[in-house]
């Protein structure tokens, strides 16, 4: 008879226990102190994207207003360090038949926001006589607008109709029309934050166009203008060049926000 | 890791494995490394797009920019300036060095098909290289200007006039177009007319008025002709016509300059050649690109037409000061178009002048059967094709980016 010998219980001894635990315990530390790391990283990446986007949409919606304004024709109305006000070109047209008497004028070439609600102005190229010299461009109201016309000079068929106050005499037929608003932008602080903000000049609020930007203290908004021959200047009707820098917190902490600049330059195309 | 994993042999070669979290772990922190990977990935990338779109647009503004002030500085006056209203050229695709690209739509937009003023909206989409990415689109409204100072007789001459009979000088006021080489097409705009031979100032001497002919009279006495006001054009003067000039001979006071004949060329995309001094236009020669092409063109010092050789356009001899400088016509020269001299207009042979001219001090006509003979077509076709009609960008706010 065969005597059988019990075989060994399967299973960890204490110590081996003691030493997977450990070893468990520092991969997950190491992991949570990874993913935590991670995280800020993340946050402060998401929080630098954001910045970069607002400061992006700012200097791009500044200097696109900047470049079709006409130092010489009036259109910046005022300018300082931080604020610009100006005539922004909403909508364009070209004008192919001009009715003096009804003063109306159809419109080709068409783009932009021509709305069928009355009330914005519009600038229009005045020819005059023969000399360029007399050449001029005159601000008028509009009273009314419409999507049918007379058709053009040339028979084709008109896109806008548009009715003014105020007198089309010595206005061609090819003669750009402009329909503009007088927008003033400058920063200003909204639920503890500071924005990119545009109004009316006709209105006293401010609506945020882009932001959040670092306080006007911190440099926020800030505009250099420079005339014709490079040197700066506060007098709307020389500049020649805009430089716009904005910054932009990326707060690493509420208490102590970083900021991220971003600067751009445009001439004035008009 | 080894410690936790226990192998043993179940034959020759085998392995088995028992257990343990190695592999586990390793799929574990395997896809804690993805999703950092991920994360850092999409954040770049988002960056990249982004920082790819942005560049993409100003390509595509910068391109269509480009292709407004391209059409502009390539404007063929004899084609765009002659568009019915509500004609349309398009240009392009052009692409540039780096990938932007442009396509430029031009209309004549204006009521009358034979306005001095003409307007022409030039429209512009800018592209990036790729399908579709950022296009832009802009416009300008540019204006061409047809000079009318142009004429009030065959010569207009402020100081005195030497023809010598024997020499069978003609001064011809009369209408005989078309002119020399050119044939009636050519000069089917401009309905001929007849002007005086020789309007002159109080100062001058007129040494044989037979020679002279016109309508309503051979000469005309006008009084208010002086040495200051010769080149006064109402908008434009002498000056101002010098800041026009396709080219420039800057020869110097006291300097002559000979030239013997237009030499037409062509570029290699077969247009008329604008750049080469050389090619003062191919008035002889209605199938040459250089047809259509008068340049003006400023010589400082005295000027001297030689040889059977023909030219036409503006020519302006002397410089913005100095009145001592000649243009000279020697031998059988042909010359279609303006001549303004500071001094004094000689022809010395058998030459003729297509046109008119305007002439500060002297007029001498020398030698055998030289001829000024006026020609409406000559003069019109010299102001309306040269320089004088490129378009200008209107003043104030000409340009606009459409929406």
């Amino acid at each position: 008879m065969k005597s059988r010998r019990p075989r060994p219980a399967g299973g960890f001894t204490l110590v081996e226990v003691l030493v997977a635990m450990t070893l468990t315990g520092i991969v997950v530390a190491g992991t949570l102190r990874a993913l935590s790391a991670q995280k800020k990283f993340y946050a402060r990446q998401a929080r630098i994207l954001d910045a970069r986007h607002a400061m992006r949409a700012a200097t791009t919606i500044l200097a696109s207003e900047l470049r079709e304004a006409s130092p010489g024709g009036g259109d910046l109305y005022a300018v300082a360090a931080d604020s610009v006000a100006i005539r922004s070109t909403v909508g364009f047209g070209v004008a192919c038949a001009v009715n003096e008497a009804a003063g109306q004028l159809a419109l080709i070439h068409v783009s932009g926001h021509f709305r069928l609600d009355a009330g914005d102005s519009v600038v229009v190229f005045v020819e005059n006589g023969e000399p360029d010299s007399d050449d001029a461009w005159r601000a008028l109201g509009v009273s009314a607008i419409g999507t049918t016309g007379p058709a053009c000079a040339w028979g084709t068929p008109s896109e806008r109709l548009i009715s003014v106050s105020g007198s089309l005499n010595g206005v061609w037929v090819g003669g750009p029309v402009r329909l503009f608003r007088a927008y003033a932008y400058a920063p200003f602080q909204l639920e503890g934050r500071w924005w990119l903000g545009r109004r009316d000049r006709s209105e006293p609020d401010y609506v945020p166009v882009a932001g959040p930007l670092a306080p006007p203290d911190s440099g926020g908004l800030q505009f250099f203008f420079f005339d014709p021959n490079g040197n700066t200047t506060l007098n709307p009707s020389q500049v020649a060049r805009v430089s716009i820098t904005v910054r932009a917190p990326t707060y690493r902490s509420l208490s102590d926000p970083a900021y991220q600049s971003l600067s751009t330059s445009a001439y004035l195309r008009n | 890791m080894d410690a936790c994993r226990r192998v043993k042999t179940s034959g020759p070669g085998r392995l088995q494995d028992e257990g343990g979290f190695a592999l586990a772990m390793a799929v574990f922190a395997l896809v804690l490394l993805a999703a950092v990977v991920a994360g850092g990935y999409f954040t770049a990338s988002q960056e990249f797009q982004i920082g790819r779109g942005m560049r993409s647009l100003a390509t595509s503004f910068y391109a269509g920019e480009s292709g407004i002030h391209e059409v502009l500085h390539d404007w063929d006056p004899s084609v765009i300036n002659f568009l019915a209203p509500g004609g349309t050229l398009s240009f392009g695709p052009k692409t540039f060095e780096g990938g932007g690209s442009y396509n430029v739509q031009l209309v004549r937009v204006g009521r009358d098909a034979d306005s001095l003023k003409r307007y022409f909206y030039i429209e512009a989409v800018g592209r990036p290289p790729g399908p579709n990415l950022g296009e832009r689109r802009q416009a300008a409204l540019a204006r061409a200007r047809f000079p009318t100072f142009c004429c009030d007789a065959a010569v207009k001459v402020h100081g005195d006039v030497t023809l010598a009979p024997a020499n069978q000088p003609q001064i011809v006021g009369t209408n005989d177009d078309p002119p020399g080489a050119w044939s009636s097409a050519t000069c089917a705009l401009y309905p001929p007319d007849s002007l005086p031979g020789l309007r002159y100032g109080s100062s001058t001497t007129i040494d044989e008025l037979s020679a002279i002919s016109g309508w309503p009279s051979a000469v005309v006495l006008d009084p208010s002709i002086t040495r200051s006001n010769m080149f006064d054009f109402g908008d434009l003067d002498y000056d101002s016509l010098i800041a026009y000039a396709d080219l420039t001979f800057d020869v110097g006071v006291g300097n002559t300059m000979t030239f013997a004949g237009s030499q037409p060329s062509v570029t290699a995309s077969g247009k008329c050649n604008r750049d080469d001094p050389d090619n003062w236009g191919a008035p002889e020669d209605p199938s040459h690109p250089c047809f259509n092409y008068f340049p003006i063109i400023h010589v400082t010092g005295n000027l001297v037409l030689v040889g059977a050789g023909s030219a036409q356009g503006i020519l302006l001899v002397g410089g913005r000061f100095e009145n001592d400088s000649d243009a000279r016509f020697f031998g059988p020269f042909d010359f279609y178009g303006l001549i303004l001299t500071k001094d004094d207009l000689e022809m010395d042979g058998t030459g003729n002048l297509y046109g008119a001219a305007f002439v500060a001090e002297d007029l001498e006509m020398d030698n055998v059967k030289p001829r000024i003979q006026y020609s409406r077509c000559a003069a019109m076709r010299a102001l309306r094709l040269s320089n004088l009609t490129r378009p200008r960008l209107l003043s104030q706010r000409a340009w606009v980016e459409l929406f």
